[in-house]
């Protein structure tokens, strides 16, 4: 009975307490950075903004494949969060469903200043009346390549797409080293990410000259015939980005694709991620010294920069004021602190101020590669790394972002349809052209 | 008119009714009406939600995926090879811990641990011990010289076997699913046909031994009939849950290399494409199927009982 009592009374003051504090403006915020140590950064930026504005934000991290399901989920119970960090991917879909609030959005943009944001970016979340979200932060995708291996065999940087062939051949050597390791895990969106900018490369573009879908051109069957003798020279099974990453990372690839993100482990200031070549030599530093980065790929009929850009989302649930004072504290005093979460893959999308343009990307240069590692990104890869990187911020290559098809995109991206095609016709399911017929199909049924 | 009796009853029958309309009839009767209407992700909210605009056209773009019979063939090899390997395990393990010996109740407890285990684990688990290229099993194999390369078991979609001079193309992902199901599932069975085996009486066999029955005339004639109510109750349950489930394939192979079926369909529907009607009409598709066979199996059942 005295237990159950003293259970009573916590319990009361428990929901006194809350009571109490619900006199505070509150507001949710997700974010798909839900690493330990990132979350915590986000937290601390959230008290500093609670601090000022006394609007208390409760962050809350979603993992990003789950992303769709659980918006989608929120939004028709009613619930969704005030502010959704989320990739590009899904912004114009959103938008057009009415998930996300584009007034607010553009005011935010005008606010802060249109001509503070790299271009590239605004224009990929433009939408009839402004903008569907507020760029945040952005990487670029890159060509990884091992510098000692193509200097031994005299061979040139794989920035064209013979050249890239030409090495895969020259340096594949399993299970020791494998030429190339290209994307095959058709579940996730990495495939899907490598294969666009290798098509893109190719000037394959979502769309063709009348603004249509259509993926059922020569140019397409092109990259498909490329990707499969790629794909020769890569482990079987499914290999997705952990495998990539980790197979570079212990001396086992010669050529990758991967994010800007890759420049932190590679740097081998990670303890938990060794560097076999660097232990091997008994140098650390060795394999960062020994890769070189292709941040634009040339095809026989075009050429293309992939990256992926992040998006701060206002939705139509949100207390409009307080999401608003968030995202333009997130792009304005916390901007640093959130840049500095993960430096390499986070290339700020807006430069600077009014006042002072180019503020943020300067800053940006100082910053250290995953954000404790003490060593700055300039410092470690040289200017010539820097320079190929922070290109990014003036925008990437997609399909259909600029192009008006943004919510083809976001179907494209949730479903993985291109990925599935793709995997059946490396499998040897379908021919080429059947693949490229296929694609153009389902692509077609979703819009 | 009622006696007290009666309306006791009555009201005391009220709260499961409530909860029955609330968790099964309401929400089928709302996917019934979202699978009859054209709506995407915007229309889940708003007045076109209770418009009546009712059309079969969410039926007409499912029947008319180039995949879906694909995708309804491999549900239904995938439900009843699933469902039968996981009863057949189940029936062995029992067999093999029915009788008395030493550390009984250690092995009955290890073998229910895959059915206790969380899936996300196990998943997890399975695939890293197939993975082709970290993977323990390929490893092995290869170490001892039993594959020339290492084989991904949950993600290519046909492996050419060469048996006596034929070659025979073997869905290897689907396969391995399958066996995931058994291994995962058996202890359920297990569970009921121990419990069955524990209730034979001991003179059925004693008597079957002094008509000079072997021991595999007395499991096909004593054992097996007394057990067959339980395996075709048995089959009835793992058929109904594994013909709806979702989180086991989707962590192993999220659907891919042959092995989606209409469940993960459902999903892609509504959350790779954001079309709720196509989505809400293939789950029906799916509660008419098992309809049907619960239909069948019931009258079946009935006749024979």
């Amino acid at each position: 009975m005295k237990t159950a009592i003293s259970f009573l009374v916590l319990i009361l003051s428990f929901n006194l307490v809350c009571l109490a504090s619900a006199a505070q403006k509150k507001m949710i915020f997700w974010t798909t950075e839900v690493e330990k140590d990132r979350l915590e950064i986000q937290q601390e930026i959230a008290s500093q903004f609670s601090h000022k504005t006394g609007i208390v934000v409760h962050v809350v991290p979603v993992e990003e494949n789950f992303l769709p399901e659980r918006v989608t989920a929120a939004y028709a119970a009613r619930s969704l969060p005030d502010v959704i960090f989320h990739p590009v991917d899904y912004t114009i879909g959103w938008a057009e469903a009415g998930i996300l609030d584009h007034k607010s959005a553009t005011e935010v943009v005008s606010r802060l200043g249109k001509e503070t944001f790299g271009k590239g970016p605004l224009n990929l979340v433009r939408v009839p009346g402004g903008y569907a979200a507020v760029p945040i932060d952005g990487w670029g995708q890159l060509l990884l390549y091992r510098k000692d291996l193509f200097h031994k065999k005299a061979l040139p940087v794989p920035d064209k797409w013979d050249r890239i062939l030409k090495a895969a051949k020259a340096l594949h050597n399993p299970p020791q080293i494998w030429g190339f390791e290209a994307a095959t895990d058709p579940g996730q969106i990495y495939m899907q990410q490598v294969f666009e900018h290798l098509a893109l490369s190719n000037g394959v573009s979502l769309t063709n000259s009348t603004g249509r879908v259509d993926l059922d051109t020569p140019e397409m069957v092109q990259t498909l015939e490329f990707y499969r003798s790629l794909s020769r020279f890569t482990p079987p099974g499914n290999v997705s980005w952990l495998h990539t990453r980790l197979d570079y990372l212990s001396g086992r690839a010669a050529m990758i694709i991967w994010s800007s993100f890759i420049l932190d482990e590679l740097s081998g200031l990670r303890k938990d991620q060794p560097v076999l070549p660097d232990i091997a030599n008994g140098k650390p530093g060795f394999l960062a010294r020994n890769t070189g980065f292709v941040s634009t790929i040339y095809g026989p009929r075009g050429s293309a920069r992939y990256g992926q850009m992040n998006c701060l989302g206002i939705t139509r649930d949100a207390d409009r004021d307080a999401a608003r004072l968030w995202v333009e504290f997130l792009l304005n005093d916390g901007y640093m602190m959130w840049l500095n979460m993960a430096a390499e893959g986070k290339l700020p999308m807006r430069k600077g101020t009014r006042d002072v343009p180019h503020r943020f990307i300067d800053g940006w240069r100082d910053l250290e590669l995953g954000g404790t590692s003490q060593a700055k990104i300039s410092q470690f890869y040289g200017m010539a790394v820097l320079k190929t990187i922070i290109a990014g911020v003036d925008g990437f290559d997609r399909w259909g972002l600029a192009e008006g098809k943004g919510s083809v995109i976001s179907k494209v991206y949730g479903s993985k349809v291109i990925s599935e095609i793709l995997k059946r016709f490396l499998d040897g399911e379908l021919s080429a052209k059947q693949a490229a017929r296929v694609m153009d199909k389902r692509v077609k049924a979703l819009e | 008119m009622m006696n007290k009796e009666g309306r006791l009853a009555f009201w005391m029958l009220v709260p499961s009714f409530a909860v029955v309309m609330a968790l099964v009839i309401f929400p089928l009767m709302w996917n019934i009406w979202l699978s009859l209407k054209p709506i995407s992700l915007g229309g889940l909210r708003g007045k076109s939600l209770f418009e009546c605009n009712l059309t079969l056209q969410n039926f007409q773009k499912v029947f008319t995926d180039p995949d879906f019979g694909r995708i309804l063939f491999t549900t239904l090899i995938y439900t009843v090879s699933g469902s039968a390997l996981s009863i057949l395990v189940g029936l062995m393990a029992a067999l093999l811990v029915n009788g008395k010996f030493h550390g009984r109740g250690l092995l009955r407890g290890l073998l229910i641990s895959p059915y206790i285990a969380p899936v996300v684990a196990v998943t997890f688990t399975w695939s890293f011990i197939l993975d082709p290229q970290l993977g323990v099993l390929n490893w092995a194999a290869i170490d001892n010289g039993l594959f020339g390369q290492p084989i991904p078991f949950l993600s290519q979609r046909w492996l050419d076997v060469h048996v006596m001079g034929v070659t025979l193309p073997v869905p290897l992902a689907l396969i391995f699913v399958i066996i995931f199901e058994g291994w995962r599932y058996f202890p359920f069975a297990f569970l009921f046909i121990l419990a069955r085996l524990q209730g034979i009486p001991a003179e059925l066999y004693l008597a079957a031994s002094v008509d000079g029955a072997s021991p595999f005339q007395r499991f096909y004639h004593v054992t097996l009939p007394q057990l067959s109510t339980v395996l075709a109750t048995l089959f009835l349950f793992r058929f109904i849950w594994t013909i709806n489930k979702f989180d086991d394939i989707f962590l192993l192979t999220r659907g891919q290399a042959g092995t989606k079926v209409l469940a993960i369909r459902v999903y892609d529907y509504a959350f790779g494409e954001f079309n709720i009607g196509a989505s809400s009409a293939t789950g029906m598709i799916l509660f008419g199927i098992l309809a049907i066979f619960l239909f069948v199996y019931f009258r079946w059942i009935l006749k024979s009982a």
